[in-house]
């Protein structure tokens, strides 16, 4: 199974990517870790937020959002628009 | 239920740990801390059975060893570390390690997982062996060290 999203060819780097890990046996679970590559953001490119949860109030309705940033970049105060469905 | 969140750091990297829980009834949890993650570090009992259970285990899925593995390689996540755990319980036998991975290695990369995206360590979380710094315990430290020595030679290119 490879995961792929040709659009931005997310998977073009994979094969340098995992390059270093692997090797060492013997490491303790703290220098395993340090070992793990953190892997290539998009963040020049536009924002994908895939939302995972939506938090609700009962005067507000929908106010908060959760899920993981694919690509792109916020920060707080950032504004963010999106079409209505 | 939430998902308990750390942070803490390492030479290299900053990192939030996402704790997922492994029991099958949090199987929905598991999965969206798991799909906000980089990394995963793959949890597994050594005790005998324990492994055995995670593995083939009962229900349609079999156990949650397998499960947490096929979840987490399809949300995305390419690297793992796989901890095998309670290696007190079995008198850190290199036995038991050496089977737990050549059971799971197959498996795993029947997942997806690239060998070379795999990290394998023999841990006891409750004695405190191995997470940290290398182990204290005369029984563990003497083959871990020679397995150390032998993947660093391993791993040397020739030029």
């Amino acid at each position: 199974m490879r995961h792929c999203c040709a659009a931005v060819e997310r998977n073009a780097g994979y094969q340098n990517h995992c390059s270093t890990i692997g090797r060492y046996a013997g490491a303790s679970l703290m220098e395993s870790v340090d070992m793990l590559e953190p892997p290539v953001r998009l963040t020049a490119r536009p924002l994908r937020l895939v939302i995972a949860e939506v938090m609700r109030t009962r005067s507000l309705g929908p106010a908060a959002l959760a899920g993981k940033l694919e690509s792109g970049a916020i920060r707080i105060g950032s504004k963010v628009g999106y079409p209505k469905p | 239920m939430t998902i308990a969140v750390a942070h803490f750091e390492t030479p290299k990297l900053r990192v939030v740990l996402l704790d997922a829980p492994g029991h099958k009834d949090f199987v929905p949890n598991m999965i969206s801390g798991a799909s906000q993650a980089d990394a995963a570090i793959l949890v597994v009992d050594a005790s005998t059975g324990a492994f055995e259970a995670g593995l083939e285990g009962e229900g349609q899925g079999g156990g949650q060893t397998r499960e947490h593995a096929q979840l987490v390689r399809s949300l995305g996540v390419e690297q793992l570390v796989v901890a095998v755990n309670k290696l007190d319980i079995v008198g850190y036998s290199k036995e038991r390690f050496d089977f737990i991975k050549s059971t799971l290695q197959p498996f795993l990369k029947h997942c997806g997982f690239k060998d070379a995206a795999v990290q394998w360590v023999p841990v006891s979380a409750i004695d405190g062996q191995n997470l940290t710094s290398a182990p204290t315990e005369e029984a563990f430290r003497t083959w871990l060290e020679s397995v150390s020595i032998l993947s660093i030679d391993a791993s040397l290119q020739v030029t």
